[in-house]
């Protein structure tokens, strides 16, 4: 169904983001699992229920891990992603990057999202150096391009002899280390990075926080998965806040973490109501994002661009 | 410009904090996970060609990295499997009887479809076992099928020339014919056959991993009806159970390879259009249906 934009009349902020790199327009991510309790599953006929009983089969559970959300990062945008654990922020990542198909809904992005995620192992019996070029290969790049890359991968991955040691040897954050290299060789427009210096030392930090500001500064943008609150502070120029599959709040990084971290301090008290009350109003002045398509598929009355 | 209206943002226009319009245009900016067409899809597999050789060659390099012996394996497991077949079929039972030269008969047999069997299995698993590249990267995924195809192309290597040495040492001994290049059709024509036949299940078993159980009984079926260790016109005197036999693809590269290398004779005009039809057909079809479900490959299972 398609309606005319409720634009500027009424005093609407119009088109704040002029240049997105990023547009998730309306997904939603329903999953189904496996559940062995809850009571809360997926209704099926009984000769389909006594044969999965017979196999040993859990019933299966509806999970709606992502509700109707609508988001757009601009060019050069650092865009922080935080919640409780299982609050959709993964699920996000996956759907942005290619990874998982939304239910509903579709994402946009100016070039293919390269994503590095917690648990990407490559091919554990491969020395790392392998790894690290058949991860170049996977992204497109020549071979030529990957020699010409690769002392700089080798240096910024910083893994010593451990380099020509097999994957399957390397500690979380090793392989960490590795995986980074990896996935900001090709100089990505867009770059995910899903809880991707967690496991990493200082040193390693740092040097992932440079790299990531060289991206940056090259006008790509980065979507930032972290828990770590002093992470998110310096590194990103905004803050997503996701709770329960649903936008919270979305704004200036301050804000946003004070109030995330209020809820999360009430919330380990166990003051449960009032955390959740103070994330509905949250939730409640929460500014809404609408996406409207301008391209060619859509018609255009008027040409009402800026 | 056109805003799609769900009951949400009804919802949204009506309570709450007026929402904010983002214009994009959509022709610049790519929908991301959907399918290309198919001659772009083409076009992105050529372009990881280095990737699918790379893949290929260090999984090849690092599948018996396990073992003692590491690469001796790649030769050893086929010469084993063939000892086993002659042991078994040649020696105590007597299928030898009216098959000349019924070791190398053997031998070509079994490697030739063993190769077969390899390929499409792993071929229509290599979504289950591409996992990590898959959730990692973003590449069209008819690499992955075409990396294993390449690196059991390159095992398949060393197969040949342990059947060709062991049809040159055990008597009784076959002399060398310039038919024995016609090996190299033969074997590229089946790899065809391969990746088509793998691309064609792929789908199917993502979306049922069962299938993927079952596909390797069924193959051990093709391999049995597929004269590995009999010469079915010593059965079949019906012409029409023989068309049955000789309209089988793998049928075909047995008895074609079997003629070039032990008996000296160059396969006939319609062996080679069977097997171009099948190799050819079987790939478009495979191809079409993989591309086509390009897009369910992103879901786990």
């Amino acid at each position: 169904m398609s309606a005319e934009p409720r634009t500027a009349p009424s005093g609407r902020r119009r088109a704040t983001v002029r240049n997105p790199a990023v547009v998730v327009d309306d997904v939603t991510v329903v999953y189904t699992v496996t559940s062995t309790g809850g009571g809360d599953e997926v209704p099926v006929s009984a000769p389909v229920r006594l044969a999965r009983r017979a196999l040993g089969r859990p019933p299966i559970v509806r999970n709606q891990a992502l509700t109707n959300i609508t988001l757009a990062v601009e060019e050069g945008e650092s865009v922080g992603f935080i919640g409780r654990n299982g609050s959709g922020k993964s699920t996000l990542m996956n759907v942005i990057s290619g990874q998982l198909n939304p239910t509903s809904g579709r994402v946009y992005a100016a070039d293919v999202p390269a994503k590095l995620g917690v648990n990407v192992s490559l091919v554990p019996a491969l020395s790392g150096e392998r790894n690290m070029r058949l991860g170049c290969l996977a992204q497109g790049m020549t071979p030529a391009e990957v020699d010409a890359k690769m002392d700089e991968l080798i240096h910024i991955a910083a893994l010593d002899k451990a380099i020509h040691w097999p994957m399957k040897a390397y500690s979380s954050g090793m392989a960490a280390r590795l995986r980074f290299a990896v996935a900001t060789a090709t100089d990505p427009h867009i770059l995910i990075l899903d809880e991707a210096l967690g496991t990493g030392d200082a040193q390693f930090q740092d040097r992932g926080k440079a790299r990531m500001q060289e991206i940056r500064e090259q006008a790509g943008c980065i979507l930032f998965v972290s828990h770590s609150m002093a992470e998110v502070r310096t590194m990103c120029s905004r803050v997503v806040w996701i709770d329960e599959g649903e936008l919270v709040m979305d704004g200036d990084p301050g804000d946003v973490i004070a109030v995330y971290e209020r809820f999360m301090k009430d919330l380990a008290a166990g003051n449960n109501k009032s955390a959740l009350a103070m994330r509905d109003e949250a939730r409640e002045a929460l500014v809404r994002t609408v996406v409207a398509d301008l391209g060619p598929s859509a018609a255009q009355p008027g040409g009402t661009a800026a | 410009m056109i805003v799609r209206q769900t009951p949400e943002r009804a919802e949204w226009f009506s309570s709450g904090p007026p929402p904010r319009t983002v214009v994009f245009d959509s022709s610049r900016l790519q929908a991301v996970g959907t399918r290309p067409p198919l001659t772009e899809y083409l076009v992105q597999l050529w372009g990881s060609r280095h990737f699918v050789l790379y893949d290929a060659r260090v999984r090849l390099s690092v599948s018996q990295e396990h073992t003692m012996l590491g690469k001796a394996w790649l030769v050893l497991n086929p010469a084993l499997l063939g000892l086993t077949f002659l042991l078994i079929f040649g020696l105590l039972l007597g299928t030898r009887d009216g098959v000349e030269n019924f070791i190398a008969f053997l031998l070509v047999g079994i490697m030739m479809f063993t190769y077969s069997s390899r390929a499409i299995v792993a071929g229509a698993r290599s979504m289950a076992s591409g996992r990590a590249l898959i959730r990692g990267f973003s590449f069209p995924r008819a690499a992955l099928p075409l990396s294993i195809n390449v690196r059991d192309l390159m095992s398949q290597g060393f197969v040949l020339v342990a059947m060709i040495v062991m049809v040159l040492a055990i008597p009784p001994l076959e002399p060398i014919s310039w038919r024995w290049l016609l090996l190299i059709p033969i074997v590229a024509l089946q790899t065809i056959f391969n990746w088509g036949f793998g691309m064609l299940m792929a789908p199917l078993v993502h979306r049922i991993p069962d299938v993927g159980n079952l596909l390797s009984f069924a193959m051990r079926i093709w391999m049995y009806s597929s004269g590995i260790f009999y010469d079915p016109s010593r059965f079949v005197t019906d012409e029409r159970w023989m068309l049955l036999f000789e309209a089988n693809p793998l049928y075909q590269v047995l008895s074609m390879s079997r003629d070039c290398l032990i008996y000296g004779i160059t396969p006939e005009w319609w062996q080679w259009t069977v097997l171009v039809v099948a190799a050819f057909g079987t790939w478009l079809l495979g191809l079409w249906v993989f591309w086509r479900n390009e897009e369910s490959y992103a879901n786990e299972r």
